[in-house]
């Protein structure tokens, strides 16, 4: 195993990409989970959210007004079972 | 890593894991039986294909994706145990143990900026997608067509979120009222951290203070009131959304969608986690896991490092693994974790305190990370979220939970109040406030 620092490990995403980022001008939270992918895994977040804010914040970044967008689902689940919601009261038939 | 249980098989089952038979107790979590096998390695991860374990024990991480039944991606951990149950790799090349395509780890060894790589000429670009694409599969699609399940529409007056004792105190309080009050918890036992410290101590024969201190199961004696009190309590049950004020919600079987006068966010904190080298690597845990593993009679390893600030909390599971033959190889803060290091699982930590830089061989690392609130729901009801002590909270009144969005709440850890007692007077005025709100 190579001597990574992994800071989301659902996708991956390096303390170096993290850095990397930021140098490139992301200085906001979600512009730098948008541009490395962070919190967009299994768990949306829930390990790394607060590390990686950290890590911005200790990189010169902005301190956060607002954290990433909350999007559901909270957990994984099957499409199957969202298959049937119909949209806006449209009739899913 | 060696995960090890500490008491017997009660109802043994069946189960195969890439073809190798395992024993099993029957309703554990999937995961704890696969890797009371000697399995440290369960998967790979998604872009290095470095090895994963189980880190969370909670549904929060990727440590414990497989293929069950047929079925790609099951976080195993959140399964239960049953037998003839079929568990396969996923993923890899090879094996989890042996994943070739864990090549890339070392192709890119600082990480990798999907925006700028190989972007300069077309067809070298696609033909480079296609191989990330492989790399990056999570799994095969399932064997059988699953059939679309319809969602499930239930009324309440008022919905809780997350069964600890912030939770469950409100979901008491209004209930007594004659209020209908449905409560979601994503776990089977209720009581939130507190509950799992209960649960994890009550097989504790040691005598000592530290354990006497999680003795009483203050969130069996809410549930049981709770209940009594007259509130419905959906267990395994997490809530997934909360769109336009309707909470909605995920069994089993099915989506349940609950139209409602109140909402009271009760979501406690994630744990975190301590990003240095090689704290992705199996065989380093969060607390609550460990704390998750003892409920359910296993331990992490035999040469455990524990990392708390709390003095307290580390006594006590210290406690807990010498009286289960674990030998605890060292104690200290999670800031002075330096790194950890092995090949497919945790054999070394280095570690910095008080008498200077060292490396302490081990096989499990037990670490508390800093907590920050479980804010999602929150954000998606309306209720403003910020970042304050290195962390996102929902912001609520701490007198009485309120939040700027009428008609919702938020209680307890994940408004960042800890203190016992502050979370039991705000559970109670919160109740006082949606039952105000409810018949006003």
């Amino acid at each position: 195993m190579s001597d990574k620092i992994i800071l989301c490990r659902c996708e991956d995403v390096t303390l170096h990409e993290v850095e990397k980022a930021v140098a490139l001008g992301h200085r906001d939270i979600e512009s730098v989970k948008r541009y490395t992918g962070f919190g967009t895994g299994w768990c949306q977040g829930k390990q790394c959210l607060a590390a990686c804010a950290r890590t911005l914040v200790a990189l010169g970044g902005e301190i956060p007004r607002e954290p990433i967008t909350p999007r559901p689902p909270f957990h994984p689940l099957p499409l199957a079972h969202l298959a049937l919601l119909e949209e806006d009261g449209e009739d899913p038939a | 890593m060696a995960l090890r249980r500490t008491r017997d098989v009660r109802t043994p089952v069946c189960i195969r894991v890439d073809g190798k038979e395992v024993v099993a107790d029957e309703g554990e979590p999937l995961t704890l039986a696969i890797q009371a096998s000697g399995r440290d390695v369960l998967a790979r991860s998604v872009k290095y294909h470095r090895p994963r374990g189980p880190a969370c024990y909670a549904g929060r991480c990727d440590g414990c994706l497989m293929r069950v039944d047929g079925v790609p991606n099951v976080m195993t951990c959140r399964v239960p145990a049953t037998d003839g149950m079929v568990v396969e790799t996923q993923n890899v090349l090879g094996s989890a143990e042996a994943d070739l395509l864990a090549v890339t780890d070392w192709f890119f060894p600082k990480g990798m900026d999907h925006h700028h790589m190989f972007t300069a000429f077309g067809p070298l670009n696609r033909v480079m997608q296609k191989i990330a694409r492989r790399i990056a599969g999570i799994g095969r699609l399932p064997e059988a067509v699953a059939s679309a399940v319809a969602p499930t529409d239930l009324r309440a007056d008022v919905v809780v979120v997350g069964g600890g004792v912030a939770g469950l105190t409100v979901a008491r309080e209004v209930a007594a009222t004659g209020a209908c009050v449905r409560l979601f918890e994503e776990e089977q036992s209720l009581g939130g951290v507190r509950g799992l410290e209960a649960r994890a101590y009550a097989e504790s024969e040691t005598e000592s203070e530290s354990a006497q201190r999680f003795d009483a199961d203050v969130g069996a004696t809410l549930e049981d009131e709770a209940e009594e009190a007259g509130a419905i309590i959906h267990r395994r049950t997490p809530v997934v959304a909360i769109l336009d004020g309707v909470v909605v919600a995920h069994a089993e079987q099915g989506l349940i969608r609950v139209e409602t006068g109140a909402i009271v966010l009760a979501t406690g904190t994630h744990e975190g986690a301590v990003p240095v080298e090689g704290s992705d690597l199996p065989g380093v845990v969060g607390w609550r896991a460990a704390l998750s593993l003892l409920a359910c009679g296993a331990v992490p390893g035999e040469r455990v490092v524990l990392l708390h600030d709390d003095d307290h909390a580390t006594s006590s599971l210290a406690a807990r693994y010498v009286a289960a033959g674990v030998e605890v190889v060292h104690r200290g803060s999670p800031a002075g974790l330096r790194r950890v290091e092995g090949g497919h699982a945790a054999e070394r930590v280095v570690v910095e305190d008080e008498r200077g830089e060292r490396t302490v061989p081990c096989d499990a690392v037990v670490l508390a990370a800093k907590p920050s609130g479980a804010f999602e729901l929150g954000g998606q009801s309306g209720a403003d979220v910020a970042w304050r002590d290195d962390g996102f909270w929902i912001v609520a009144d701490p007198k009485n939970g309120a939040t700027r969005t009428p008609g919702v709440w938020a209680v307890g850890a994940a408004t960042g109040v800890v203190d016992p007692e502050a979370i039991e007077s705000q559970a109670e005025a919160c109740a006082r406030a949606v039952e105000a709100h409810r018949v006003g």
